[in-house]
């Protein structure tokens, strides 16, 4: 098939130099995300009763996020709830070595998301092999269900 | 793990000039080789880095300085051209004039146009007169040229410049009685109170004046009361004045129009030559395109000349910029879309491009010889009138 006039190699290449300076100089959000890790140990029945999450990599990207919602009705203390949506740089994350599924999780303003959904429309130029980013959504979780860090801890400890 | 490619970008550490640029007008100029590296780290800086990004490689710093150059080269080569063309015009192409002084002011070229005109006055010129006669007869005054171009010249339409039809000169009549002006001795005894004397020996003393004056007056009296000898040409017939008594030639000089219409051009040996235009050879300097002002070398342009090339080549490097910044409007960036400034950055550098150039050529213009003549007139004017304003010396005499 030929190629198209516009958004060819050497463009893509640009673009992938404006993002970088972009991303990791000029607006500079890193995330870190934690993927599920499936060394988790299982019962029996080959569940993970227990999550477990590799080793964090951070990594600039375009985070949007709504206000945070406490909701203090149910009666065991406030929940704090808030969405965000992490849009990556696919080429980006792919020269990392990562790709964000379901599940994972994201550490962003000193809090934990956990991706709800994935995104991957934006196609450059409209062609499909050109497909520029990978936009999760994600919703605030609770950091003690998730032994990322140790929150048991106290001063005299 | 795939690789994460970018553009090629500047870096702050450019590579060797020599063999960059596309033309390598100045590779073999180590001042040239020395301040493009310069140039190039300096327009980088003025243009944002380190703080952003510039989305532009080291010979392109280059491509952009050595363009710098040629455009200051050619500005003042077509000064120069302007000023000295017709100094210029006629020499061989082997003089190269760059950066040479014309001292002389190339009269030569203006004497080539003056003989032009020098044609039409029969006093030299490029177009030959030729000579033709008709033989007149008793009894007949008109007589068709044109019958004798066809006859005699092909055809070819001829034009008269001179018939010599006329009578006696004046001056070999001086004393002849019959010219009704008198006897110019007698006049002249006659206007001194001296007429009827008659000494034994006379030495009288004739301004010249006195000689012309006759001689008008005995052209006058033929012309007035005499039946004088004159033509007229009408639709190529000369008709001849008096009605001729007898059979003799009248002669006449004429030239071939089509010499005269055929283009003058300078020839390979530097003579003047009448030859069509197709066939003019071009080892000599004749118009714009060919008189010899060459590329400049940098290394010889003074300090004024290498700033100018310095802030043109920053905005070229501008304009660069914002060529690689303005080829999408809009940018992808994850989930979004963002517009760079290349626009800006083009309209910009066309700004200072312009006003560069305005500004070279009317600093050109101010040291054209032309003005620089006006200059030391007002200056020479303006001193005169200072200068009588103050008293004389007085002369102080010590006794």
């Amino acid at each position: 098939m030929p190629q198209s006039l516009y958004n060819r190699r050497r463009d893509m290449k640009f673009f992938n130099s404006i993002n970088n300076e972009l991303l990791n100089n000029i607006i500079q959000t890193p995330v870190t995300v934690y993927k599920i890790s499936t060394d988790s140990p299982e019962n029996i029945y080959g569940e993970s009763e227990m999550k477990t999450y590799t080793k964090g990599l951070q990594i600039g990207a375009l985070v949007t996020h709504d206000e945070q919602v406490t909701d203090a009705s149910e009666g065991f203390g406030p929940l704090v709830d808030q969405s965000i949506t992490v849009a990556f740089h696919r080429e980006m994350i792919a020269a990392r070595g990562f790709y964000p599924e379901v599940g994972d999780i994201i550490e962003y303003n000193e809090a934990y998301f956990e991706i709800n959904g994935i995104v991957e429309n934006q196609l450059v130029g409209g062609i499909t092999h050109k497909n520029f980013s990978i936009v999760c959504s994600a919703n605030m979780t609770q950091r003690d269900k998730l032994n990322l860090e140790n929150i048991r801890v106290g001063k005299n400890d | 793990m795939s690789v994460f490619e970018e553009s090629e970008i500047w870096n702050d550490n450019p590579g060797q000039v020599s063999g960059s640029t596309a033309f390598g007008f100045y590779d073999n100029d180590a001042i040239f080789t020395k301040d493009a590296l310069n140039f190039a780290k300096w327009a980088a800086r003025r243009l944002g880095y380190p703080v952003v990004e510039i989305e532009m490689v080291d010979y392109e710093f280059y491509e952009c300085f050595e363009e710098s150059v040629s455009e200051f080269t050619t500005q003042v080569n077509q000064f120069n051209i302007r000023e000295n063309r017709l100094a210029a015009q006629g020499l061989s192409t082997d003089i190269n004039l760059t950066q040479k002084t014309v001292i002389n002011p190339g009269l030569s070229q203006v004497v080539r146009l003056a003989k032009a005109y020098g044609s039409e006055a029969g006093a030299g010129g490029t177009v030959t007169w030729h000579s033709g006669s008709v033989e007149v007869h008793p009894g007949t005054q008109d007589y068709d040229l044109k019958d004798w171009a066809a006859l005699n010249v092909g055809g070819k339409p001829i034009e008269i410049k001179r018939i010599f039809h006329t009578g006696r000169p004046a001056v070999s009549r001086y004393y002849d009685p019959f010219t009704e002006t008198g006897i110019a001795r007698n006049n002249l005894m006659n206007e001194f109170g001296w007429g009827g004397w008659q000494p034994a020996m006379e030495y009288v003393m004739f301004p010249i004046y006195e000689d012309l004056l006759r001689v008008q007056s005995v052209e006058l009296n033929d012309q007035i009361r005499r039946s004088a000898y004159s033509f007229e040409i009408k639709n190529n017939v000369l008709k001849l004045f008096p009605v001729p008594s007898s059979t003799y030639n009248v002669w006449f000089e004429y030239i071939i129009i089509s010499d005269r219409d055929a283009a003058v051009v300078q020839g390979t040996t530097g003579s003047m030559e009448t030859q069509d235009a197709s066939s003019s050879t071009s080892d000599v300097q004749s118009d714009y395109s060919n008189i010899q002002y060459q590329q400049i070398e940098y290394s010889s342009i003074n300090q004024p000349g290498r700033f100018w090339v310095r802030k043109y080549g920053l905005a070229c490097a501008k304009e660069t910029l914002g060529n690689v910044r303005g080829k999408y409007q809009q940018i992808p960036i994850p989930n979004a879309e963002v517009t760079l400034d290349g626009d800006t950055l083009r309209s910009e550098a066309q700004q200072e491009k312009e006003i560069l150039l305005t500004q070279l050529r009317e600093s050109l213009e101010e040291a054209s010889m032309k003005t620089q003549w006006e200059n030391k007139t007002a200056q020479e004017d303006a001193m005169s009138n200072i200068l009588k304003n103050i008293p004389p010396p007085m002369a102080i005499h010590i006794a």
